[in-house]
C-alpha cells in the first residue's frame, strides 16, 4: 500500500494524477494510524530504530526490500510495515499541503492576470515583451486593439511591424534595436497603419529588463499608449502658435511699411527715370544706342531688385508650414538687412555685423529666423530713439557655442539697458516696456527659438545698452531625412 | 542740376533724365561728397533725397543755409511724411517730391527752381553794387540820402543838416552820380534794396509810401 502510495505521489508530482492520491488519502491515515498504534506496544525503541533504518533503504530496491521483509522475525516485519505506514502517510499528508498550496497560488496567479489585464485595458496601456529580434512576441490585450491584431495569434516583430505605419516602421525598428543593446528606456511615438483620414499615434517605450535573476534573462518590455489626442491638441497648439507668429511678423511689417516702400519706391523711381531717358534719347537723331542698352541693363537690374523685396516681404506676410532647413547666417542677415535697410537709415542707425568665415550654416526655419531677428534688431533700434545720433549703433555677432552644436547670434544696442529685475520676464508673454507694445515679439521670439531646441536669452552691457542673443543649432548634413520630420512632428 | 542720392542706380537713372532735359548735371553719392565738390557760384538747383546714411538731406540743407551757400533745393522721399515735408519747407525748399517721380514733374519744378536762383543770385548781385556804392557815400552825403528817400525837400533837408540849399543840392547831385541812379525813384529803389541801416546806421523805416509823392517834386 505504502509502495503504491508512493508511486501515486511521485506521479502527483508530475502533475498527472493529484486526484487519485487525494481520494486515497483518507484510507491511508486511517490504515498507517491503526498500524502505527500496534508497533508501539509491540515493539521497543530499538527495534524501531532499526526499522527504520530499513525503511529508509533505497526505493530502488522494493522487491529485495519485501524480500527481506519476509525474511524478518513476525514482530519485526509487523513494525517495518507500520513504520512504512507511517511514513506514507506523512507523504501523503505533505502532497496534500502542496495540492493546496498550489491551487491556491493558480487562483492568485490568475487574479494577477486578470488585474493585470484590467490594469492595461482601464489605462489603455498596451505591453509587449520579446526576447530577441526574430523571436515570437507576447502583447496583451489592449496592445493588440490598438494594433488591429487577432486576439490569439501568434505574434512575430513582423506582425507588429504591419500594425504601424509605412513610414514609421523603419523608425521602430532602429528604436527597438537600440532598446536592446541600452540600459536605458528608449522612447518613440509612431502614427498606426489602420484608418483613414487623420492619422493615429502611439506612444511607445522600450526598456529591457530581467525575468529572473541570471543576466541571459533580459528580454524587451515594451509599453504603448495612443496619444492621438494630445498629438491633435500640440498640433492644434502649433497651429495657434504658427498663426501668432504670423500675426507678429505682420504687425513688424506693418511698423516697417514706410521703409518698405522706401525699398520699393527706389527701383521704381530708378526704372521711371530711366524709360523717360530712353525716350528721349530714341527721338534723338544721333541715337546712342550704347547709352540705351546701358538704361535697358539698369531697367532690368532695378525690376529684379524690386522684386527680390516683393518675394522677401511675401515670404514673410504668408501663412506656411514651418520647414527646417539649412541656413547660412551671411544671407539670413542679408535677407533681414534688404527689409530694415531704409528704416535704419531713417532712424540714423549704423549697423555693425561681424561673422566668422569659418562659421557653419544652421538647421532652422528661414522665416522664423528672419521674424527673430527682425524683431531684435526692431527693439534695438527702438532702445536707441533717444540716444545722440552718433550713439545710435546696433552689433550683430555671430559665433559658435563652446561645445561647437550651436551658432549664437547677438544684438547688441546702446540703449538704457533693461532694468535687472525685468531680465527674467521679458520673455514672458504680454510683458512689455514699450507704451505702445503689446508684450507678445519677445513672447513670440522664444516660442520659435525653443522650438529649434535653441535658447534665447538677455544681458545687459557693462556701461550700457543691452544684448539679446540666441542660439540655434548647426546644420549636419549626414541628418536622415527621417529624424528631421520627426522633430516637426514633435514640434 | 546737382543731384544728391546715396542709392548709386536711382542716382544714375536721374543724372541720365536730367541731362537728356538739356541741363548739365554732377551727382554725388552724399552730401559730404557734394559740400567738397559743388560750386558755389554757379547758377542751379539741388536734387535732394531726404534718407541718406550719415548726413541726411535735412542736414545738408541746414548747412547749406548757415554757410550762406544755399540754392534752391527740391526734396525727394521714398515715403513722404508730413512733418520732414514742413521742416525742409520752412528751411525753404523749393518743393518735396515723392518717389517716383515723372519727367514731366521734374522738368516743372526743375525748371522753376532755377529761375528762382537765377533771379535770387540778380538781386544778390544788385545789392552787392548797391552796397559797393553806398559805401563811397561820405557822412554827410549818406545823411542828404536817407533825407532824400524819407522824400524831404532840398530847403527841408538845409534847414535839418544847418547848412544852404545850394549845398544840399551840390551833395545831392554827387549822391545821385555815385549811387547811378538817373532819377529819383531809381535812387530810392536802389537805396531800399539794400538793409539801409547796415550802411548807414540811420534807423530803417518803411519809405514806400512816401516814394510817390516826393519824387514828381524832385524831377
Amino acid at each position: 500500500l505504502g509502495q503504491g502510495a508512493r508511486r501515486d505521489s511521485r506521479r502527483a508530482q508530475g502533475g498527472a494524477s493529484l486526484s487519485l492520491s487525494s481520494r486515497i488519502a483518507p484510507i491511508l491515515i486511517a490504515t498507517t494510524f491503526g498500524c502505527m498504534s500496534v508497533a508501539f506496544v509491540r515493539v521497543g525503541p530499538t527495534m524501531a530504530a532499526a526499522a527504520v533504518e530499513s525503511a529508509s533503504a533505497p526505493l530502488e530496491r522494493p522487491r529485495t526490500e519485501i524480500e527481506s521483509l519476509a525474511r524478518m522475525r513476525p514482530g519485526a516485519q509487523r513494525l517495518t510495515l507500520a513504520l512504512i505506514g507511517s511514513l506514507a502517510f506523512l507523504e501523503s499528508a505533505l502532497l496534500w499541503r502542496q495540492h493546496v498550496m498550489r491551487r491556491r497560488v493558480e487562483q492568485r496567479l490568475t487574479m494577477v492576470g486578470r488585474r493585470l489585464a484590467f490594469i492595461g485595458q482601464a489605462a489603455r496601456l498596451g505591453v509587449l515583451e520579446l526576447e530577441s529580434l526574430d523571436g515570437p512576441v507576447w502583447a496583451n490585450a489592449e496592445l493588440r486593439r490598438l494594433l488591429s491584431l487577432a486576439p490569439r495569434a501568434h505574434l512575430t516583430l513582423e506582425s507588429i511591424l504591419d500594425g504601424i505605419h509605412r513610414d514609421d516602421r523603419h523608425a521602430l525598428q532602429q528604436a527597438i534595436r537600440r532598446a536592446f543593446d541600452s540600459t536605458e528606456p528608449v522612447p518613440l511615438e509612431v502614427r498606426l497603419a489602420a484608418g483613414e483620414g487623420q492619422p493615429r499615434w502611439v506612444a511607445l517605450s522600450f526598456e529591457r529588463h530581467n525575468l529572473d535573476q541570471a543576466a541571459s534573462g533580459a528580454v524587451l518590455g515594451g509599453i504603448a499608449r495612443e496619444v492621438t489626442e494630445r498629438k491633435h491638441m500640440e498640433g492644434e497648439l502649433l497651429k495657434q502658435r504658427q498663426q501668432l507668429a504670423h500675426l507678429a511678423r505682420v504687425s513688424i511689417l506693418g511698423e516697417l511699411s514706410g521703409a518698405l516702400a522706401h525699398e520699393l519706391n527706389q527701383p521704381l523711381t530708378s526704372i521711371l527715370s530711366n524709360a523717360e531717358a530712353a525716350q528721349h534719347f530714341l527721338g534723338d537723331k544721333n541715337l546712342d544706342l550704347d547709352e540705351v542698352r546701358d538704361i535697358l541693363r539698369d531697367i532690368v537690374s532695378d525690376d529684379k531688385r524690386a522684386g527680390d523685396v516683393i518675394r522677401r516681404l511675401r515670404a514673410l506676410l504668408m501663412r506656411g508650414e514651418a520647414q527646417l532647413q539649412r541656413v547660412e547666417i551671411e544671407q539670413l542677415l542679408h535677407d533681414v538687412l534688404m527689409l530694415e535697410h531704409s528704416d535704419l537709415i531713417a532712424r540714423n542707425i549704423r549697423l555693425k555685423t561681424r561673422i566668422p568665415d569659418y562659421l557653419p550654416a544652421v538647421r532652422a526655419d528661414r522665416i522664423a529666423l528672419q521674424q527673430v531677428l527682425l524683431n531684435l534688431l526692431l527693439n534695438a533700434c527702438e532702445a536707441m530713439s533717444a540716444n545722440s545720433p552718433q550713439d545710435r549703433i546696433v552689433e550683430v555677432l555671430a559665433s559658435m557655442t563652446e561645445d561647437g552644436h550651436q551658432v549664437r547670434l547677438s544684438v547688441i544696442d546702446r540703449g538704457r539697458g533693461i532694468n535687472p529685475e525685468q531680465l527674467d520676464h521679458i520673455f514672458d508673454p504680454f510683458f512689455t516696456t514699450k507704451r505702445e507694445g503689446l508684450g507678445v515679439g519677445l513672447a513670440i521670439c522664444r516660442s520659435i527659438i525653443t522650438a529649434h531646441s535653441g535658447r534665447i536669452w538677455a544681458t545687459n552691457g557693462t556701461d550700457h545698452g543691452a544684448a539679446f542673443h540666441f542660439t540655434v543649432p548647426v546644420f549636419e548634413e549626414q541628418r536622415h531625412e527621417h529624424s528631421i520630420s520627426q522633430g516637426l512632428h514633435r514640434r | 542740376v546737382y543731384v544728391v542720392d546715396d542709392d548709386a542706380q536711382v542716382r544714375r537713372a536721374l543724372e541720365r533724365l536730367i541731362r537728356v532735359m538739356g541741363y548739365r548735371v554732377s551727382a554725388f553719392g552724399s552730401a559730404a561728397e557734394f559740400l567738397a565738390a559743388h560750386d558755389a557760384e554757379c547758377t542751379g538747383c539741388i536734387i535732394l533725397d531726404v534718407a541718406m546714411p550719415d548726413c541726411g538731406g535735412l542736414d545738408l540743407q541746414r548747412q547749406l543755409n548757415e554757410s550762406g551757400r544755399d540754392r534752391p533745393i527740391i526734396f525727394l522721399t521714398g515715403h513722404g511724411s508730413i512733418p520732414l515735408s514742413v521742416q525742409a519747407m520752412k528751411a525753404g525748399a523749393v518743393t518735396f517730391l515723392t518717389k517716383p517721380i515723372t519727367e514731366r514733374d521734374l522738368a516743372a519744378v526743375v525748371s522753376e527752381a532755377i529761375a528762382l536762383d537765377r533771379a535770387s543770385r540778380q538781386t544778390r548781385a544788385t545789392q552787392n553794387i548797391v552796397l559797393k556804392r553806398l559805401g563811397s557815400l561820405t557822412r554827410r552825403e549818406r545823411q542828404v540820402l536817407q533825407y532824400v528817400v524819407e522824400g524831404r525837400l532840398n530847403k527841408q533837408i538845409a534847414a535839418e543838416l544847418g547848412t544852404v540849399e545850394q549845398t544840399v543840392k551840390v551833395h545831392r547831385a554827387r549822391v545821385m552820380k555815385k549811387m547811378g541812379a538817373r532819377s529819383v525813384a531809381e535812387l530810392v529803389r536802389y537805396a531800399t534794396s539794400v538793409e539801409w541801416a547796415a550802411t548807414g546806421g540811420v534807423s530803417t523805416r518803411s519809405v514806400d509810401d512816401r516814394v510817390g509823392m516826393s519824387a514828381s517834386p524832385q524831377e
